[in-house]
């Protein structure tokens, strides 16, 4: 049989575990005509990685077992060759991967120059010289500027998107002709990945390099690819053109898959009546003392000079990417550390002048969800005791009622009543945040803080989740801050956003109509750069010139300016206020000063 | 309480299935299997030396010139000492007084060493700071000679010796437990006990410490090994156990008189110390692997 | 740099602060009366009294302390209980042979240990990784004192190899004369190329050196493996597999650099308890070092002799624990 210049026949891989030797993936067959970009969509587990490294010859025997199938490259079969032949013909110099963690990719203790010499002079047979001059080229490809500057830093003081940026030289520095790329925009803010994801785009048109393309975001590999295939449990559950896949799927995983990405925005937004304020934010500063340098004394100006107001029964999203504040201001409202100036109000009391039974009761009213069901749930606690936690603070129970309570709120977030005397670690992730769930509306809050509840779970539980939260919400009648990186998230649950850029709000609206009509040039950005189920290629995302400023020094006047592609002298010289521009939408910029 | 019931099985089935899991990965490296089946025989023996040692009454002064310095034979398996003493009972006796030296002496150190160290890595500030400049100076005494200066100074015996031990060991667990603590507070369960309002030391107590407990324990079985090495050193040193106590550190001591005519006196107590240190090393090691995260995930 | 390199030193001082003050709360904890032994055994209570005076016992704790402290920067480390002599001249005497013996074991658990730790984790769970496993274990589980005792009944009294203990043969000591420029013998051989005399010492010095070698070679090959092996799960380590570079190089240069920082603290760790081992095994082997004379203090509870030991070695140690921050601050994630 004829194959294609990329092929993957049959292949079987298990791991040996405790319990069982248990397959982890089991691939029929995924061929790659030379000069294409192939998609594999799965989410953490589903053994994307695990295909990755048995491609690149690197994955660990044991616990891995190769148990049959072929990996045809350009005519020969990748399983069949040993390691030495692996490194000296494939390696680097045929095939290169992209790993999705940028930090770790880069070995710390080297400066970033060594590290791409020694690939290049390990391929290519050129002397110190001429491959310090192919690894400035290299990074000129690439797009970083002060290339000569940058072959002398070390990994940490570059930025995740100059360091990914950096892998992507080296990964083609050899000319290799297949890439392979596992999530290489996964630890990156928006923007940056569309940068990245075009960058890589052009690049492989300039270089004429095929791609296998591998993350868990349905949206951004069927923008990225020309074909994709589903990998679900280790086996592909749907391959196919990116049309065909998205626009008729066949299979049930794949339809929950694109349910989950275009979940559309909220139906039950209710008009609210907007009389009592909740939390009212003034003038809160929240700033980090850094290290002195000479006598001058710095600051990471992490929250600065915010104002909000949420109302009750509200849900109110923020949305920033990393660095912005959204995680410095929601910690300060649950009083976590105290502000360098300005006030929180709850229910009209500023919560840092209480004392200690004012503050008990406060904490009380103010629960949190973490992100991370694994890392929020103490792992030596029994699911009963996690829960009971604020309960047994707050309220003097006998422990009967509280086990009543406690097995009350597991079936309110729909776990059986037994969940009480097991461990978290006997939960799945979606499980795992209903017992977070449980445990924040264990003494009655008034409002609860939702920091990206649903980022770190699997597809199907996301929705289950959300399902729940709004229910609940409209059963308790509570007040929500969502914090989320996922604007479909917020979409889908919030009545009003608040967009954060560097310590400061700059858009703030009902929902609706920002999502609608987005107004500062930051928003747009930020939306237009995450790609959709829509989105026709990479070239329409939109991308933002440069990297976040230092919130140590932030830019003057609007600190949008640095990248803002509207701005003018005055926006670097004054800063913008915020203005109501219809109703129930606000904006700091000048454009929409009239 | 019928619904009761069922809790009972959902709570030991989990335990059940951890701890067969310890055993198979146990079982997967010979050499722990090997040192731990060792340590259980010298536990045993430790609890049942006064029943079974061939000369009981041996352990003490008790002298019996005319036997003095026998090679071993069927009747002294190891031969006899300078008082005409069975050297076998002494050094099956000796397990005795080092295994409860030893977890004694670790013991204390953790009681010391584990609240200092959550405490310094949960509140972190001054306090942080204070504790652990204490500790790098307890720990920049070279091992053994804080030891050997307080025992020696303090007077010579056991019971000082493990107090020395101790005091000169617990700030390797204060810097285990803090870096246990600081980067527990990353997770965010630390995070959402201080939002609900739990109490600093309920945080550090019922927490942090219970999350400490597996890197302490294969810390601790580490441990075990260096401090019986360090106790007979001591004794050998004459600050450790005093005659007619049959210490292995103190045997030898004695034994350096005799030892060119006599090499059965310190070769078999020696041997001890080794099998023993040895056992209990191999078993720290075995545990560090079955106990990191890396191994366990399945 | 600099700066982290002032700051590591102001808090070497403070370390060494805190040595000094708990050497005088154990040494003022004494049971007995330190002036009592100073005036000897049959002293009268006059006498008694005039020590005390000497000594400066009858004065003020608070003043005690800051005398003590002052005298211990200047590095006098006073008189020895025993023979009346100034520690500190006493110290000069004997810490030579010691520091030989301590650098001898040192170039061992450089040379053997690393190398050992390097392969067996390059080799995991191969034969030679067991075997140098099972070796370096041992190492760390044997009593020091009763291999220098074992070692002497195979090679002196069985084999009759070699000599039982001292630096040098008594013959030798009476037909030629013994070079003492460093005090370090081999070394004062080879400076003076008196090569008889080197023979002779080299053959002394067989014993104790396996001796006291055995424990940190084991224990810088057991900590040099785990910290490669950890090294070499890291992901950058994989990267550089991915990008074709040969395991070979993957291992001897992106990887080793990754780890010097473990091997640093390891190397002074085990400086550490060479310097102790010397304490159990020179009276073996009859060696004139600080080990002998600490075995001699402790018997004939010397307590400033032994404080005196106890400040100094510490005072070295601190020192070289700060070198070894000093090359671990030569890697680039740490934040000077």
């Amino acid at each position: 049989m004829l194959s294609a210049y990329f092929e993957i026949r049959n292949l079987k891989i298990d791991y040996k575990t405790y319990e069982k030797q248990q397959n982890v993936l089991d691939i029929e067959r995924i061929a790659i005509e030379k000069g294409k970009t192939y998609g594999v969509v799965g989410e953490s587990g589903s053994g994307k990685t695990v295909l990755a490294l048995a491609i690149m010859g690197l994955l660990p025997c044991p616990p891995g077992i190769i148990k049959s199938g072929e990996i045809i490259f350009d005519g020969e079969d990748l399983l069949k060759k040993n390691n030495k032949e692996m490194a000296q013909k494939y390696r680097g110099r045929r095939i290169a991967m992209i790993f999705q963690d940028p930090m770790s990719t880069l070995n710390p203790v080297f400066t970033v120059g060594y590290q791409m010499m020694q690939v290049i002079r390990q391929h290519q047979n050129l002397n110190k010289k001429e491959a310090y001059k192919k690894a400035i080229e290299m990074i000129q490809v690439v797009k970083l500027p002060d290339a000569e500057d940058i072959m002398k830093k070390y990994p940490h003081q570059l930025s995740g998107g100059q360091r990914q940026r950096i892998i992507i030289a080296m990964a083609l520095a050899c000319g290799a002709e297949f890439l392979i790329a596992d999530e290489p925009t996964r630890n990156l803010d928006v923007t940056i990945q569309a940068s990245i994801l075009k960058l890589m785009k052009e690049l492989q048109k300039k270089f004429g390099v095929t791609v296998l393309f591998i993350a868990n975001n349905l949206s951004l590999v069927s923008t990225f690819c020309d074909e994709i295939a589903i990998l679900h449990d280790g086996k592909i559950a749907e391959q196919g053109r990116v049309k065909d896949v998205i626009g008729s799927p066949q299979n049930y995983y794949t339809k929950i898959l694109i349910n989950s990405v275009t979940k559309g925005e909220s139906v039950v937004r209710k008009k609210q009546e907007r009389d009592e304020v909740l939390l009212e934010v003034k003038s809160l500063k929240k700033y980090f003392p850094v290290k002195k340098r000479k006598s001058e004394r710095l600051f990471v100006k992490a929250v600065d000079d915010v104002d909000l107001k949420i109302y009750k029964g509200e849900v109110v999203g923020i949305v920033g990417e990393s660095g912005c504040g959204k995680s410095t201001l929601v910690n300060t409202i649950l009083n976590l550390h105290e502000p360098t100036s300005g006030e929180v109000l709850f229910e009209g009391k500023n919560i840092f002048q209480l004392d200690k039974n004012q503050l008990r009761k406060t904490r009380k009213d103010i629960q949190i969800v973490f992100q991370d069901p694994y890392w929020s749930l103490n792992p030596r606690w029994l699911v009963k005791d996690i829960v009971s936690e604020p309960i047994k603070v707050h309220e003097k129970l006998n422990s009967i009622s509280i086990l009543k309570r406690v097995e009350d709120l597991l079936e309110l977030v729909g776990l059986p009543k037994s969940s009480a005397f097991k461990y978290p670690h006997e939960f799945s992730g979606g499980q795992r945040q209903r017992i977070a769930i449980a445990r924040a509306l264990a003494v009655n809050p008034k409002l609860v803080v939702l920091d990206e509840p649903t980022s770190s779970i699997d597809v199907i539980s996301q929705a289950q989740i959300l399902e729940l939260l709004k229910e609940l919400r409209e059963r308790l009648g509570l007040t929500n801050i969502l914090i989320s990186h996922d604007l479909s998230v917020v979409n889908y649950m919030a009545d009003k956003v608040i967009i954060m850029y560097l310590g400061k709000i700059v858009e703030y609206g009902d929902a609706a109509e920002v999502f609608k009509n987005p107004l500062h040039p930051y928003t747009k950005a930020l939306f237009n750069s995450i790609p959709t189920l829509e989105s026709s290629d990479i070239e329409s995302l939109a991308t933002l010139e440069g990297n976040v400023p230092s919130a140590i020094n932030p830019p003057s006047g609007c600190r949008f300016h640095t990248r803002c592609s509207m701005a003018n002298e005055r926006c670097s010289r004054e800063m913008p206020v915020m203005k109501e521009y219809s109703n129930n939408h606000s904006t700091a910029c000048f454009l929409y000063e009239q | 309480m019928d619904s009761r019931i069922y809790n009972l099985m959902e709570i030991i089935r989990p335990r059940v299935k951890e701890v067969g899991f310890s055993f198979y990965l146990l079982k997967k490296n010979k050499l722990t299997l090997a040192a731990f089946y060792v340590i259980v025989a010298l536990f045993v023996l430790a609890i049942l030396a006064p029943y079974i040692v061939p000369y009981p009454s041996h352990i003490s002064d008790e002298a019996n010139v005319a036997n003095k310095l026998l090679p071993p034979s069927g009747e002294y398996l190891f031969g006899t000492d300078e008082l005409g003493r069975d050297i076998f009972s002494r050094v099956i006796y000796g397990i005795r007084i080092s295994l409860t030296t030893a977890i004694l002496a670790v013991g204390l150190a953790i009681i010391i060493g584990v609240p200092l160290g959550a405490i310094a890595g949960t509140i972190g500030g001054w306090v942080d700071e204070v504790i652990m400049r204490i500790t790098d100076i307890f720990l920049s005494f070279p091992p053994l000679l804080l030891a050997i200066a307080i025992v020696s100074i303090v007077g010579s015996s056991l019971n000082n010796a493990i107090i020395a031990i101790a005091l000169s060991w617990w700030p390797w667990y204060t810097r285990l437990v803090r870096g246990q603590a600081v980067s527990l507070k990353e997770r965010k369960f630390i995070q959402a006990a201080e939002a609900i309002g739990t109490s600093k030391w309920k945080i550090i107590f019922s927490h942090v410490v219970p999350n400490t407990i597996s890197p302490v324990i294969v810390q601790a079985s580490m441990d075990m090994g260096g401090v019986i090495l360090t106790i007979a050193s001591l004794s050998f040193l004459g600050l450790g156990a005093q005659a007619p106590t049959p210490e292995w550190g103190l045997m030898i001591n004695t034994s350096r008189n005799y030892f060119l005519n006599a090499w059965w006196y310190s070769i078999f107590p020696g041997l001890a110390i080794f099998i023993t240190v040895l056992a209990f090393n191999l078993l720290g090691d075995g545990f560090r692997e079955i106990m990191d995260p890396k191994t366990r995930k399945r | 740099m600099i700066s982290y390199i002032i700051r590591r030193l102001s808090l070497g001082i403070i370390v060494l602060l805190g040595v000094i003050t708990i050497t005088f709360t154990i040494a003022r904890i004494i049971p007995s009366d330190p002036a009592a032994k100073w005036a000897g055994p049959r002293a009268t209570q006059e006498q008694i009294q005039k020590a005390r005076e000497h000594l400066g016992l009858d004065k003020p704790l608070i003043v005690q302390y800051w005398r003590y402290l002052k005298d211990c920067i200047k590095g006098d480390l006073g008189y020895s209980l025993r023979t009346h002599q100034p520690i500190k001249e006493e110290l000069k005497a004997f810490i030579p042979a010691t520091l030989e013996l301590v650098i001898i074991a040192f170039i061992f658990a450089t040379i053997i240990g690393i190398p050992l730790g390097i392969y067996s984790a390059k080799m995991k769970d191969q034969l030679l990784d067991h075997l140098s496993r099972l070796f370096s274990i041992g190492a760390v589980s044997l009593p020091t004192f009763w291999v220098g005792l074992f070692l002497q009944l195979i090679f002196y009294n069985k084999l009759e190899l070699l000599p039982l203990g001292g630096q040098v043969s008594n013959e030798i000591k009476i037909l030629y004369e013994i070079p003492r420029v460093t005090g370090m013998l081999l070394f004062d051989c080879i400076l003076t190329s008196n090569w008889v005399v080197f023979f002779d010492a080299l053959k002394h010095y067989i014993l104790p050196c396996i001796t006291i070698a055995l424990y940190p070679i084991g224990l810088v090959a057991r900590m040099t493996r785990s910290a490669l092996l950890e090294v070499l799960n890291e992901d950058y380590i994989i990267a550089a597999k991915s990008y074709g570079l040969k395991d070979r190089k993957v291992l001897w240069v992106y990887a080793l650099k990754n780890t010097l920082g473990s091997t640093a603290i390891v190397l002074t760790l085990s400086l550490g308890y060479t310097l102790v081992d010397t304490f159990l095994v020179e009276a073996i082997f009859s060696w004139p070092g600080l080990g002998n004379y600490v075995a001699t203090a402790v018997t004939t509870l010397d307590y400033p002799a032994i404080i005196g030991v106890t400040i100094f070695s510490t005072a070295c140690y601190v020192i070289l624990n700060l070198v070894a921050d000093i090359i671990i601050a030569l890697d680039p994630r740490v934040r000077l």
